[in-house]
């Protein structure tokens, strides 16, 4: 089972986009079978999968919907409120992913006050707890029998819970717009990279797949200058492909969005060609590397 | 005049960009350090530190009968005294294991591992490394023993011996004086010192496991010398010593020989003058043929040899390195 962390701790490069774009592409174009996981409290992601739900009584952000197999008169359901979110795990919960319109892809929400709370411990022994987490989940025996591939997306941020997604992946994708702040995120995530390489174990190490030039703009020099810079001092994780700046993404992100996912446009489209390429070249580097 | 505007990354931060990959990739798995069981950690037998205590003396008190006895209890009260501060803060420095089998072997750290059995912890940090090679195991333990002031020669011998054996093993070559000189980081002269140990024979090694001999420059005059009648003679003398023998020159007052000294005279001597310059070709050539001066032979090479001056100047260079290069125990007598 391949895990593809989406990470960059600036907000609004990509990385919401970066992670439905790889999740349909291994479920729709590679027929394996996908979880998705979203970490990011803001619910961005499973807002697309789902009609994630606001609860006047919680301040924070938004819950998951009813559970589809939820039961309330069931006597096994008795225990549970119906809702299920990937932030269960740092809260001793089970987790039921939800299916979506793809047959083979299913989602784990978020759950933005559970999250917002576990990115907000400091206790030394909890921030610890939290951090091995997720990749206990992810090592749970009927996961690992259940799906191909794992991608997800994270909160635009270095604390525990990135670190918790860090920790369990075995890829990392950096998407990033080429403007000067982004390209410092770029850095804060390198850096994690680094620590978590060598600390992990030689037979278990964390890939690198590399940056993806996000929202991409060839009319100014300034994103293609910062590539160019980019990809001097570290050639071998700059990918080659990018994906444009084009409306096309919003209208996609939008709800009710027809067709749904970009890899339902036509194949002549621009836009699917570009991001085509770029999962491609995706699944060759994470080929490349061998375990 | 118009100057087209460039954007570039900020120095700094394309100089951590780099090197950050460039350490992730060369460091990988360096840094994996968990807590592990005392159970699942093993000793090495081979460690050269060797204490002399067994694990049960360890723990239930040394019997005083024991030979032992004096040695014992002081490695057993250093030990309770490590404890002591595990109990208060714990292991802070993390022991050095690799995987061997189903368990996990100790490469550095093996007193923190006795204390925390005594002060009774169940888990320790541990630093989990890949197996390393032979050779590299025992330089390692070397470099980790050697600061220590109360390794004995025996244990030195027997680390040397294990890193010799391994350096065969994996380079198909001895271990000369000039891979020690190098490894260890010493001085020419304990180099020359460590590879002479590593000829003793077995009378002179059942010495130093005596404790008799303790001293690795007498250990090498023994070894280095010539004269095997006298040299049988003083081992024997040091076989019937009761304590550790410290110099030879006790023996040679003993055995009733007066201690020589190589140099009579500290006065400057006039070495004389010949006319056929052949033999002072002949005397530098024969003086470079020992090892000692080896390493300075390249100096003498183009020397003019139809200059007299040229010739006075090779011989004072010569006699400066005999000085620096033979301590006076080291000088021939005659």
């Amino acid at each position: 089972m391949k895990i593809i962390a989406v990470v960059n701790n600036k907000g609004g490069v990509g990385k919401t986009t970066t992670s439905r774009i790889l999740a349909e592409y291994f479920s729709i174009i590679k027929h394996k079978k996908v979880l998705a996981l979203d970490m990011d409290p803001q619910a961005n992601f499973s807002n697309r999968y789902l009609k994630m739900e606001i609860d006047p009584y919680q301040q924070e952000g938004r819950i998951p919907p009813l559970h589809p197999s939820y039961d309330p008169h069931a006597k096994d359901d008795e225990d549970w409120d119906g809702r299920s979110s990937i932030a269960g795990i740092f809260f001793g919960e089970m987790v039921f992913p939800y299916t979506t319109y793809i047959d083979t892809l299913e989602i784990s929400p978020s759950h933005s006050s559970k999250l917002l709370l576990a990115e907000a411990v400091t206790r030394e022994e909890v921030v610890q707890k939290v951090y091995d987490q997720l990749s206990k989940f992810l090592n749970l025996a009927d996961v690992r029998s259940s799906y191909d591939m794992v991608i997800i997306d994270t909160p635009p941020s270095k604390g525990p819970v990135t670190i918790s997604v860090v920790r369990a992946a075995t890829h990392l994708l950096i998407p990033s717009i080429m403007e000067p702040q982004p390209i410092e995120g770029i850095y804060g995530m390198i850096h994690l990279w680094k620590s978590e390489t060598l600390r992990r174990p030689n037979h278990d190490p964390l890939h690198l797949i590399g940056v993806l030039p996000n929202s991409f703009d060839r009319r100014g020099i300034i994103h293609k200058d910062h590539y160019d810079s980019l990809k001097h001092e570290m050639p071998d994780y700059v990918l080659q492909s990018k994906i444009a700046r084009r409306l096309i993404y919003a209208e996609a992100d939008a709800d009710g969005a027809v067709p749904p996912s970009i890899f339902m446009y036509p194949d002549k489209n621009l836009a699917k060609q570009e991001v085509l390429l770029a999962c491609q070249e995706i699944e060759e580097r994470m080929s490349s590397y061998v375990d | 005049m118009s100057i087209k505007k460039r954007f570039t990354i900020a120095p700094d931060l394309a100089s951590g960009l780099r090197n950050s990959i460039q350490s992730a990739s060369a460091n990988l798995g360096q840094l994996h350090y968990d807590m592990m069981s005392l159970d699942i950690i093993e000793r090495d037998p081979k460690n050269p530190r060797q204490l002399q205590l067994s694990f049960d003396e360890m723990l239930n008190g040394i019997n005083k009968s024991d030979s032992d006895y004096a040695v014992k209890l002081k490695e057993r009260e250093a030990l309770i005294e490590l404890s002591e501060s595990v109990k208060k803060i714990g292991i802070k420095n993390a022991i050095e294991v690799y995987k061997d089998g189903v368990k996990y072997r100790i490469i550095t750290g093996e007193r923190r591992y006795w204390a925390a059995m005594l002060a009774q912890q169940k888990s320790v940090p541990v630093r989990i490394s890949q197996k390393p090679d032979e050779f590299h195991l025992r330089y390692t333990q070397w470099v980790e023993n050697i600061n220590r002031q109360d390794l004995s020669l025996w244990e030195k011998l027997n680390n040397l011996l294990l890193m010799a054996d391994a350096y065969m093993q994996s380079r198909q070559q001895t271990l000369t004086e000039e891979v020690i000189q190098k490894l260890l980081g010493v001085s020419s002269i304990q180099a020359y010192r460590y590879a002479a140990l590593l000829k003793a024979d077995d009378k002179l090694v059942k010495l130093i496991q005596l404790g008799k001999l303790n001293n690795l420059k007498l250990v090498q005059q023994l070894v280095t010398m010539k004269d095997l009648g006298a040299r049988n003679q003083m081992i024997a003398w040091i076989f019937s010593s009761k304590d550790e023998v410290t110099s030879l020159a006790a023996y040679k007052l003993v055995a009733g020989k007066t201690v020589r000294s190589a140099l009579k005279t500290e006065k400057p001597i006039q070495l004389g003058k010949v006319k056929n310059q052949h033999i002072a070709k002949q005397l530098i050539k024969i003086a470079l043929s020992d090892e000692r001066l080896e390493k300075h032979r390249h100096i003498f090479q183009s020397i003019d040899w139809s200059s007299s001056v040229a010739i006075k100047r090779a011989f004072q260079d010569l006699f400066k390195k005999i000085e620096s290069e033979f301590t006076r125990d080291e000088m021939v007598v005659w």
